[in-house]
């Protein structure tokens, strides 16, 4: 004997409902008009697995085909709505309705493992692709462009840049790139390395240094960065984070975005500081190779750190040069573990740098 | 004739929202962005399905499938868009290039809106019945380009015109079942409005915006109205300026707060204040709503609303 329900049906050709007799068994739900189960008259067949329920406050449609447009309503705490429910249930498993059923604690911590693994990913990948795609030489015309942007609105020193470059030749700065030098008339204390082998040297920071040296650990410095490629790498990973964005996460927007930015950017200040202290490691071991005493990077500092304490706190805090402090530590250190090898003087140096103090 | 009074409700909650949002940010990212178009389709199934009117809930049946469809449509027509521009770059054609970006921009622009339109209301059932969008293409490309040509002409003054143009008839071609819509906003009376609003915000230093807000609202909904055969019903805004301090305050709190996490509250909280604020009244008898408008599935147009980012606004 089959157990018939009344339900409230909506027949998709108008727009009120009617009561109407249901039965549902293991195949599917059969609805009939009128109040009573007639057998010889005419009954509409649903399968499972074109119906959804969806739950509302108060009352619990079924919606029996894909369109929307033909539904019933159950009578609220109907005692057979659960048997029906697990019916659909059953034939529409969809990965979906598999997660939105954990709880909420752990959809969050999955979201975020994924997300921190994508992110992680990405930023790892695309730039480890990149630098094996872009040779070197590609590199320097790319710096090149960087490079003619940037002097075009600049005034360039260009007696101290001769001289400077004739003092960057005397030392072995780099293998793979052609290091070559620009001295701007700016009076901050200022240095930075473009991709391929541009350095900008401001002569702010000419006037402040005493001895050959410090000039040698500036150079050998910033050197190390052109070496590790690290403004292409620090482009390759903006881009990384971009495609991340855009593409991947598209429009579930809002949050994503807001979570990422931040994400990124405590990442990039390690990252900046990480570059940093390698660049001061790598810019010792070229003063090593050159025979000048890795000291020399310490009194660089000393220059910086003295300059960031006049500047207002808000913008040494999130500066490029982070935890001078730490750096200097480390240099001394390094400096420490080479106090007993005895560093020859360097006339041609020497020269080279009183012509540049003058 | 019955006279009636209606009103619309959303019932959705937030955390059942951010759940959705989760889930569909996991399969996303796990999917690397494939799954998007069934992130939206259970999105707005939601949203939908949440607003209840009569005691009957709305339905969008779009799938994902159908917009996975039209997302790659889409995408092939914004290839073979930018090959063509890039090529005439190449050949120095620049600008000729121009030329055929703005002339596409001019022709995608409202074949997107137009096909968004048709796809989203053929999927949006009440009660069983479905909605439907009957402008003509054509018709609609003509009214876009002459409102785009002279809103530039007139460095943006014809805007108001231009939108109210384009939303009478976008709002007067949508149907629901034999009952159709209609709008009756006009440019000069929205010109006025946006004036009045920016040069009030600005003596009040940004307090009237809000009241401002309050106006716009009211200047769409009450200019809509349904109308089935002799029976009409009239739509009302009641929300007042006080009203929207409360939403818009709150929703920037909470989407500051918590970096932007609360963004689906913010968004179940404002559809749950528009709904609110709208009241039907008329003698249209609901229940006999015949169903009357065809089913259409190419969502082309609603994806590439989506890489314009137009949105999907009424």
């Amino acid at each position: 004997m089959k157990h018939i329900h009344k339900v409230i049906f909506f027949d998709g050709l108008q727009a009120g409902g009617q009561t109407v007799s249901m039965f549902f068994n293991e195949n599917g739900i059969s609805i009939q008009q009128g109040a009573y189960w007639n057998a010889d008259e005419p009954v509409l067949f649903f399968p499972y697995h074109e119906c959804r329920i969806q739950s509302l406050p108060g009352s619990m449609n079924v919606f029996l085909n894909r369109r929307g447009t033909q539904y019933m309503v159950a009578p609220p705490g109907a005692s057979w709505f659960p048997a029906l429910q697990m019916m659909i249930n059953k034939a529409n498993h969809s990965i979906f309705f598999k997660l939105f059923q954990l709880k909420t604690s752990v959809l969050v911590a999955l979201t975020v493992a994924i997300l921190a693994g994508a992110y992680l990913g990405i930023t790892r990948l695309i730039p480890l692709a990149g630098l094996r795609l872009i040779t070197p030489e590609y590199e320097m015309q790319l710096g090149d462009r960087f490079y003619k942007a940037f002097v075009s609105g600049e005034a360039i020193d260009s007696a101290k840049t001769a001289q400077l470059q004739s003092f960057a030749k005397e030392l072995q700065l780099s293998k793979t790139y052609p290091i070559k030098i620009t001295v701007v008339k700016n009076k901050e204390l200022n240095a930075f390395a473009m991709p391929g082998g541009n350095i900008v040297v401001y002569n702010g920071i000419i006037r402040t240094m005493k001895d050959a040296d410090e000039m040698v650990a500036l150079l050998a410095h910033e050197s190390a960065h052109v070496n590790g490629r690290h403004s292409l790498r620090a482009v390759l990973r903006s881009a990384a984070t971009g495609i991340l964005i855009s593409v991947v996460l598209n429009d579930v927007s809002g949050i994503l975005a807001v979570l990422i930015d931040n994400a990124d950017m405590l990442q990039s200040l390690n990252y900046s500081r990480s570059i940093e202290e390698s660049a001061d490691e790598n810019g010792m071991q070229t003063m090593l190779v050159n025979g000048i005493d890795p000291a020399g990077m310490k009194k660089l500092m000393l220059h910086f750190k003295a300059a960031e304490a006049e500047m207002p706190a808000g913008i040494s805090f999130l500066s490029s040069h982070p935890d001078t402090d730490s750096r200097i530590k480390h240099a001394d250190q390094f400096a420490a573990t080479h106090k007993n090898i005895s560093f020859a003087p360097k006339p041609s140096l020497d020269s080279l740098w009183l012509q540049l103090k003058h | 004739m019955e006279y009636n009074k209606y009103a619309i409700s959303f019932q959705g909650n937030g955390l059942d929202y951010f759940k959705i949002q989760l889930v569909n940010m996991i399969l996303t990212a796990v999917t690397l962005g494939l799954y998007y178009p069934w992130a939206k389709a259970r999105s707005l199934n939601y949203l939908y399905g949440q607003s209840v009117f009569e005691g009957q809930p709305f339905v969008f049946s779009g799938t994902g499938s159908e917009m996975f469809k039209g997302f790659i449509k889409a995408f092939a027509l914004l290839i073979v868009f930018y090959a063509t521009l890039l090529v005439c770059l190449m050949n120095k054609a620049e600008t000729a290039g121009i030329i055929l970006f703005y002339g596409c921009l001019l022709l995608v622009m409202p074949l997107s809106i137009h096909g968004s339109y048709r796809y989203r209301f053929a999927k949006t059932t009440w009660s069983g019945i479905r909605f439907g969008y009957t402008g003509n293409k054509w018709a609609f490309v003509r009214l876009f380009i002459k409102g785009a040509f002279f809103s530039i002409i007139t460095l943006g003054i014809y805007s108001p015109w231009f939108l109210m143009n384009m939303r009478r008839y976008l709002v007067c071609n949508i149907r629901v079942g034999n009952a159709r819509f209609a709008y009756k906003g006009v440019g000069s009376e929205y010109f006025l409005l946006m004036l009045k609003g920016y040069f009030l915000t600005a003596i009040t230093l940004g307090v009237y915006f809000f009241w401002w807000q309050k106006e716009l609202f009211a200047y769409y909904v009450d200019n809509m109205r349904l109308t089935k055969d002799d029976e009409t019903m009239l739509f009302r805004a009641n929300a007042t300026g006080g009203d929207f301090v409360a939403l818009l305050i709150v929703n920037l709190l909470l989407f500051i707060f918590t970096l932007g996490l609360a963004t689906p509250w913010i968004v179940v909280r404002s559809l749950n204040f528009v709904m609110r604020h709208m009241v039907l009244d008329g003698t249209i008898e609901f229940d006999l709503l015949r169903q009357e408008q065809s089913d259409y599935s190419d969502a082309t147009g609603e994806d590439m609303a989506d890489f314009f980012d137009f949105g999907f606004v009424i």
